[in-house]
């Protein structure tokens, strides 16, 4: 399924992208600054595919499991940390919480962090922590800040040129709530558009993202292409100025007419997929989501995200009945994240492809943001003592601590890094691991120095914030 | 010497693979440095014992460092001396351990340096004042701008571009003023005229379009002042759109001073400006509201950034973190905490303006009287940054490429300081009417000529004519609305867009003589005298057989002399409060004594929008006389559509087109997002120049552009008109050739069926010459 690289048009593209960048740098648009000062580190891994966990996904209900209490009547919430029972992996000494015995299983493969903290920016909005994980910038910002996928789009480029660089799938950005602020980070900020997120909401109706539109044949479209570059040659375009616009144009359009009559187009399509292989990722866009992001990176992207989707008060961000939702999100999950670390084993790819599971922060039963914060607290129902099934969960946000779950792309397996307090709260208590710092590591693995800098305006722009991301080197093998 | 640095460069690089030291940051850690410790006796100019470490280069040349071995340095050896005569600095303390390990690592890590900074003072700086350039002497034009640029031409020995064709200009007149393209129409008509004015005729009709105005440059002040009508921090409050105060300031093209004021010292229905945008939660010192203004005046009225000084001072700039926080200060409730870095400092900042040399702010004034002396400042006379940075922007709007570059940092010098002083002045000169400046420029030859190739150069950049400009989202969403007939049905901003059209009737009387009475050679000069109690606003419309110069309180607004067509006057300006002169000097000609006529409709709005209606008629006198008024002669069946289109267009504003709802006054959508339209939660002021590949695939496939072309071809092959013709008159105001003629029927087929339309279309309106605004 790999597809070589059209050296001929390669070369050909980044000759001509040259020029298209000296031209904008006289704008006063991105320029990298002091290359001969920052070493970049020798890339572990190709590809990055990001599983996230929109919401807030509780530590201690997922890969972190605290005291377990059951559910009964009259149970203190001061005497809960966790809502499901331990459960082992398949590396002794880590436990994960009972719902996610596949992922246990493949523990194996791969590096827990139990200590990744977030700041404390008082009353909270998922959008914001959101934004602040996906960019490393909190917002608002005075520039348009770029979202981790656009990073890797920009500095290490496309794998495939007929493959879209930073592609985001399960998201809606209409239709939801927070739609402004979520797509304040979807974007490829002051790179621009070029480097923003390819857009599948929708895993199973991904194709039609590549394809001519609906009802247009393939040789219709193919024709279209042909009259149009023969009008383009045709035409009159100003024979002195506009030549670099017309070419850039022509170079844009070429590159689309070839993304969407392409072979790769396929790595789209669900339904060619194997109807063995496609079973365990099941029905669920974010199972349907984990088999496209394998197809796609198979196929040479260099970024992809998959999520539950963020929907306020919906999924992960449970501010009431935490323990029901999180069981059915947990039925819907585990199976295709491990399914999907297996078959990137499988292929030979896993070593290569760098593989991280995480959320915007964690949850807990009594503390909303960090001990002491002033943040307002959100939960629904505000009880000491449970009385329903519906009090009985993480209703808080909490920022103090929480895990992530890291494959391939040279980290050790097998491996626990940090971890958090045995008792209430749940802070991480040992190597906290910021977002610059979390950040600095997903860069390290794909090749980026955490000190990578943009010219924007006159100032430099670092890939993590004023270029303070230290990487957990611990974890790599 | 250099040789070997790269030597060592290259040997540097193979060795540090695989390993990522948090590497020296230039800017943060070394500069500070050598500017407390070394910048007096080895920077500006100062080479002490043979070290200038005024730049990269000149560091290099006193052969002091060794990049990349810090040991064999003397640079670095120098810090150490035991002998107190030796060490480096002189007669200070030495260097702490801390600070010599910086520098160390600095050499050994290859010496990096923050791009084109230098220690040297700046040799130019930005004066703040307004100058008027004297114009060139010899040059001819009548236009200053003409003046200025052959002069400039001249100087650099550039071949000055050829003057494009009435087509073009119209296509690029009418994008630029109205972001519309012409009407095939209109492009009709407008070839058709013979009027030697016409270019400038046009000029006055489609800048008295105060609709189709302010629908277009609503695009430009959203994306400066940050304004939208949906976006991140709506949700909590924490932000308020300033639409409707916005879209009225266009429409009545409110001059700019008063603009400024209004935002910085606001109304209600203006304040959303100055409260910026809040997310829910704690905000970081840098970025709380007061910052944020201090950041966005700086940047959007004076082209000066304020970024890097919100945090500490600045190194790229001279901006001090107390002089964002003295900006800040001026809105905030209280004197206000400086934080450096995010950490409080314990000091308090009062107000202080950031060109302070214009006056203080005084300290005891509540905020609102703060707020008020900083308007006032802003938009003081001594201010000429103020109207320099609006005439930049707008040049570089019109013309492709500011005459400053980057247009947010004025600091640096324009590639002719004469035009851009010139420009400013006369903003500032005649009342901050930002139509005279976009009028100035576009009737200019140096704007109605061929664009040029973009320039990569930025330093010793040399202005050889315009460059192309690609299509904003909102023109292109337009032109595909117009062209296919898909405008949505409902606008979403809260704009006033005034009454709707009522029938036009041509009201006024036809003065002088009907019959073949007027002698050939007859001069006459027809004045009415006008008391206004206040300011108001005036479009006139005009025509004379057979010649006329018409006159406002004694300035000339226009001459003409083909009764055939008819004029259209801003005369806002020359009006005033108190007594106004209309003054009309006509003439008839022919051999015989024949008729003559003038016809003069004068529309005047005062500041509640109340509309007062002046004729031609018997109240106007004539060399002295009571004006006779009469029946038409013939002069009505050849003009009367033309001034009641001119009623309908220009003095009630209204657009002629299908295109019933602009992209400007919708909410955002993917479609034009993919364009480039941003989400305004920071301050836009150029927006991108290339298509990108996902631009591309949403043009191919994007269900919303796809609907667009589906429905406009079913529309479109219904009608049995001349669709290939149609079609590249309206998308390029031109027509096809042979060739393409040739080409674009190979596509429609015998009978064109709606799927051979829809692709002719998406291949037109793909074409560069449609995007792009040449």
């Amino acid at each position: 399924m790999s597809i070589p690289l059209e050296f001929e048009n390669r070369r050909d593209f980044l000759r001509k992208l040259g020029a298209a960048s000296a031209a904008t740098l006289a704008m006063g648009a991105p320029r990298l600054l002091g290359e001969e000062a920052v070493v970049q580190p020798e890339a572990k891994a190709d590809c990055c595919i990001l599983l996230w966990m929109g919401g807030g996904m509780a530590a201690p209900d997922s890969f972190d499991p605290k005291h377990y209490e059951p559910f009964r009547k009259g149970l203190q919430v001061s005497d809960v940390g966790s809502t499901f029972p331990a459960i082992p992996t398949s590396v002794s000494g880590i436990n994960f919480t009972e719902g996610f015995a596949e992922i246990a299983k493949v523990m194996d493969r791969g590096t827990i962090i139990r200590s990744a903290v977030q700041p404390d920016l008082g009353h909270i909005l998922h959008s914001r922590h959101q934004y602040h994980w996906h960019t490393g910038y909190v917002p608002p910002q005075t520039v348009a800040a770029p979202h981790l996928g656009a990073w890797m789009a920009k500095v290490l480029g496309q794998r495939n040129e007929a493959m879209p660089a930073f592609i985001d799938i399960g998201q809606r950005l209409e239709g939801v709530g927070e739609k402004e602020e979520l797509k304040a980070f979807h974007t490829g900020g002051f790179f621009g558009s070029e480097f923003g997120p390819f857009l599948l909401p929708y895993p199973d109706q991904a194709i039609g993202a590549v394809q001519p539109p609906e009802g247009m044949t393939p040789g219709r479209f193919a024709n279209r292409y042909k009259f149009y570059k023969k009008l383009v040659s045709e035409g009159q375009i100003g024979k002195s100025g506009s030549e670099f616009q017309q070419e850039s144009m022509l170079r844009a359009m070429d590159k689309a007419h070839r993304l969407l009559s392409s072979k790769e187009a396929v790595a789209f399509d669900l339904s060619k997929e194997d109807e063995k292989s496609a079973a365990p990722y099941g029905k669920s866009r974010f199972g349907q989501g984990c088999l496209l992001a394998r197809r796609l990176a198979e196929s040479g992207s260099r970024f992809i995200e998959v999520t539950t989707e963020y929907q306020p008060f919906k999924h992960w961000d449970t501010h009431e009945k935490g323990h029901t939702t999180v069981k059915r999100l947990k039925e819907e999950i585990d199976l295709p994240i491990a399914q999907l670390i297996r078959d990137l084993e499988e292929r030979g790819m896993l070593e290569r492809t760098l593989v991280v599971i995480a959320s915007e922060f964690s949850r807990d039963m009594m503390i909303e943001g960090v001990p002491g914060s002033n943040a307002r607290d959100q939960t629904t129902h505000k009880v000491d003592a449970i009385t329903e099934m519906k009090h009985y969960g993480q209703h808080r946000h909490f920022t103090g601590g929480t895990s992530v779950l890291i494959f391939g792309g040279g980290v050790k397996k097998g491996f626990q890094y940090g971890k958090t307090a045995d008792e209430r709260p749940f802070v991480a208590v040992e190597n906290p691991v910021s977002i610059e710092d979390m950040h600095a590591t997903i860069f390290q693995a794909m090749g980026i120095s955490a000190k990578t800098s943009f010219d924007i305006e006159g100032r430099p722009f670092y890939a993590t914030k004023d270029g303070i991301g230290k990487p957990a080197m611990d974890i790599f093998a | 010497m250099f040789l070997k640095f790269r030597r060592v460069l290259i040997l540097l690089s193979l060795t540090l693979i695989g390993v990522a030291p948090a590497k020296i940051d230039f800017a943060h850690e070394v500069l500070p440095l050598l500017k407390e410790n070394c910048a007096k006796c080895h920077t500006n100019g100062k080479h002490k014992g043979g070290l200038s470490l005024d730049t990269r280069e000149t560091l290099f040349a006193s052969d002091t460092v060794e990049v990349g071995k810090a040991g064999a340095s003397i640079f670095i050896e120098v810090l150490t001396a035991e002998d107190p005569d030796d060490r480096m600095p002189h007669d200070a303390d030495p260097l702490s351990a801390d600070q010599i390990a910086i520098l160390t690592k600095w050499v050994n890590e290859g010496l990096a340096w923050e791009p084109g900074f230098t220690f040297r003072e700046k040799t130019w700086k930005a004066p703040l004042a307004h100058r008027k350039p004297e114009l060139p002497a010899g040059a001819s034009g009548g236009n200053p701008i003409d003046q200025i640029a052959q002069a400039y031409f001249a100087k650099n020995k550039v071949q000055p571009p050829e003057e494009i064709s009435d087509y073009r200009f119209l296509r690029r007149l009418s994008l630029d003023l109205l972001g519309l393209l012409p009407t095939p129409q209109e492009l009709a008509e407008f070839e058709a005229s013979t009027a030697a004015s016409k270019r400038m005729n046009k000029v006055r009709e489609l800048l008295g379009r105060d609709l189709d105005y302010a629908d277009h440059w609503m695009t430009f002040w959203n994306d400066l002042l940050r304004n939208d009508y949906a976006g991140t921090g709506f949700i909590d409050g924490g932000r308020k759109q300033i639409t409707g105060w916005l879209y009225d300031s266009l429409k009545t093209n409110k001059p700019y001073d008063q603009f400024v004021r209004e935002l910085m010292n606001p109304t209600s229905e203006s304040e959303g400006f100055i409260k910026g945008i809040k997310w829910r939660g704690d905000v970081n010192a840098s970025q709380v509201p007061e910052i944020q203004f201090a950041q966005n005046v700086s940047q959007i009225f004076f082209g000066e950034n304020m970024k890097c000084a919100s945090c500490h001072d600045s190194f790229i700039n001279d901006w001090k973190l107390e002089d964002a926080y003295g900006m800040a200060a001026i809105m905030a409730g209280k004197p206000l905490e400086m934080y450096r870095c995010d950490k409080p400092t314990g000091e308090k900042m009062e107000a202080k303006f950031l060109f302070d040399e214009l006056g203080e702010i005084d300290k005891k004034a509540s905020k609102s009287g703060r707020l008020a002396r900083a308007a006032e400042l802003s938009t003081a006379k001594g201010n000429g940054r103020l109207a320099r940075t609006i005439v930049n922007r707008l040049w570089a709007r019109l013309m492709g490429r500011g005459l400053v570059e980057p247009v947010d940092i004025m600091g640096n010098r324009p590639w002719s300081e004469d035009m851009l002083d010139y420009l400013g002045w006369d903003l500032a000169e005649n009342g901050y009417d930002l139509k005279r400046t976009l009028a100035l420029i576009v009737a200019s030859r140096t704007y109605q000529s061929a664009t040029v190739a973009r320039s990569e150069k930025l330093d010793d950049f040399v202005f050889e004519g315009a460059v192309a400009k690609r299509m904003t989202g909102e023109q292109f969403i337009d032109a595909v609305w117009e062209i296919t007939g898909t405008s949505p049905g409902k606008i979403e901003a809260q704009v006033s867009r005034g009454a709707a059209r009522a029938k036009v009737a041509v009201p006024g009387e036809w003065i002088w003589s009907a019959t073949d009475s007027r002698p050939a050679g007859e001069e006459v000069v027809f004045t009415r005298g006008i008391r206004l109690p206040e300011k108001t606003t005036g479009k006139m419309i005009i025509t004379c057989d057979n010649e006329y110069v018409l006159k406002v309180n004694g300035k000339e607004i226009g001459r003409d002399s083909n009764w055939e067509t008819v004029e259209f006057y801003e005369v806002s300006n020359a009006l005033q409060a108190g007594n106004n002169s209309i003054r009309v000097e006509a003439k008839n000609l022919g051999v015989t004594p024949n008729a003559a006529a003038l016809y003069v409709h004068l529309q005047l709005v005062n500041a509640d929008g109340e509309s007062v209606v002046v004729t031609t008629d018997k109240r106007w006198i004539a060399n002295g006389e009571a004006a006779l008024e009469h029946g038409a002669k013939g002069w009505d069946t050849t003009v009367n559509a033309q001034i009641a289109e001119y009623l309908a267009q220009a003095v009630v504003g209204e657009s002629r087109r299908a295109l019933k709802v602009r992209a400007s006054l919708v909410k955002s959508t993917l479609l034009m997002r993919a364009l480039g339209r941003p989400n305004r939660e920071q301050v836009v002021t150029t927006r991108p120049a290339d298509l990108t590949t996902l631009q591309a695939l949403e043009l191919n496939n994007g269900a919303e552009f796809v609907s667009y072309l589906d429905r406009g071809a079913a529309r479109l092959s219904s009608e049995n008109e001349d669709i290939v013709g149609n079609l590249y008159l309206e998308a390029l105001s031109r027509p096809p050739s042979d060739l393409e003629s040739a080409v674009a029927k190979e596509i429609l087929g015998k009978s064109p069926a709606p799927e051979q339309v829809a692709d002719l279309l998406w291949a037109v309106l793909m074409l560069p010459e449609f995007q792009v605004i040449n």
